[in-house]
């Protein structure tokens, strides 16, 4: 057993470099940033919102830079969400490439409902 | 990667228990895992009783009693007694250090000595090292420049000097590689932390000039990307060093390194 093991760990057979990581690590910074000034944001905003119904919330959205705002929230939540769930999937399960798409996949699917749900609340 | 079952033969049966020579005071329990995998047995915890005052004030020193006086088939490695080796790192109150600067007194009641986690093990307190020590090789841990040799030493300011110490002091003794969960879940592609540090300090070297280089083969996933900051092996370093410092220095000078 012992044996085997000694084999694979040749230092020439050792992992080479993917050239990829330094992007993704600066990315989760700048969104952690982002994500402090838009989740203030978001949650002021729906503290403001929260006794006024339906009627108010619908035209809060209806203001672009509210909507927009809105939309880049989700966007970089679920582009952080990605990256975060990624690196457990990295940790736990280096070889699964079906989960790296699965993920891939869910957080599309999520911002793809939070994306429609405001573009049709602007244009309603 | 993880894994949701043992593999056979891995589950530790109770062992052996020495009882101390009658009339003994002081007497330590020592709670050791013995395991060689040749028999094709279960690793098992043997229990020796040693009476304290039979031996030195270091852990290493029980462990040299027992192999001498009580059980010569106990294996462990050891060699300057001093803490310069870094031969004698082992799990001892379930935190890696090494047993020679470990005083025994520094322990309450039985005292539970493994080999170093998450390791393929030779045989009882010896892991195999093979692989950490190839990561070493891997980050190319000498001297590489394009200015040519010259006469006598290649000279550095003494702030630059500065910048190697915290790095330069380590022994490889591995206490901090297999104390990270990190490198327990992908040790075969995560670097760790030793081997990590050893890479910044070729990279913090004002007379290296493969910098660039050095960063590039670094840039991976698994290679450096894998530390999530965990801060163990600053925890467990019997020599007081900060691999996890080391690493996030590398973190900041990657995205520049263009």
């Amino acid at each position: 057993m012992v044996d085997s093991y000694l084999k694979q760990r040749s230092p020439k057979e050792w992992k080479t470099s993917e050239k990829h990581g330094a992007g993704e690590w600066l990315a989760e910074r700048w969104t952690s940033v982002a994500l402090f000034f838009l989740t203030l944001w978001a949650a002021w905003s729906a503290f403001g919102l929260a006794s006024q119904g339906y009627e108010a919330a619908l035209a809060f959205v209806k203001v672009p830079l509210n909507a927009g705002l809105l939309a880049a929230t989700f966007v970089i939540t679920m582009w952080h969400t990605y990256m975060g769930l990624n690196a457990n999937v990295l940790d736990y399960f280096p070889n699964s490439r079906a989960l790296r798409l699965l993920n891939l996949l869910f957080c599309l699917a999520v911002l793809a409902l939070a994306l429609g749900g405001i573009y049709l609340a602007f244009k309603a | 990667m993880v894994e949701l079952a043992l593999p056979k033969r891995s589950q530790i049966k109770n062992g052996k228990r020495y009882k101390a020579p009658s009339g003994s005071k002081n007497v330590r329990v020592y709670k050791i895992y013995r395991y060689d995998p040749d028999t094709g047995e279960n690793p098992r915890w043997d229990k020796y009783e040693v009476d304290s005052k039979a031996h030195g004030p270091m852990v290493l020193d029980a462990l040299i009693y027992i192999k001498n006086s009580v059980d010569s088939t106990l294996s462990f490695r050891r060699s300057c007694r001093e803490g310069i080796c870094g031969s004698c790192a082992m799990n001892i109150g379930g935190r890696n250090t090494l047993a020679c600067t470990k005083g025994h007194d520094e322990y309450n009641g039985e005292i539970t000595i493994s080999p170093l986690p998450h390791m393929p093990v030779v045989k009882d307190l010896v892991p195999d090292l093979s692989g950490f020590y190839a990561q070493y090789a891997s980050i190319e841990p000498y001297l590489q420049s394009t200015t040519p040799d010259p006469d006598k030493e290649r000279l550095q300011s003494p702030a630059n000097r500065d910048k190697l110490d915290g790095l330069y002091e380590c022994i490889l003794c591995a206490c901090c590689s297999t104390s990270c969960p990190s490198y327990w879940w992908n040790q075969d592609k995560y670097l760790g932390p030793a081997a990590l540090l050893q890479a910044y300090r070729w990279i913090a070297d004002s007379r290296d000039d493969h910098t660039k280089k050095r960063l590039e083969s670094l840039e991976d996933p698994f290679k450096l990307y894998r530390c999530h900051t965990i801060m163990n092996c600053a925890q467990v370093c019997p020599k007081g060093l900060n691999p996890a410092k080391a690493i996030a220095e590398i973190k900041k000078m990657m995205p520049a390194k263009g």
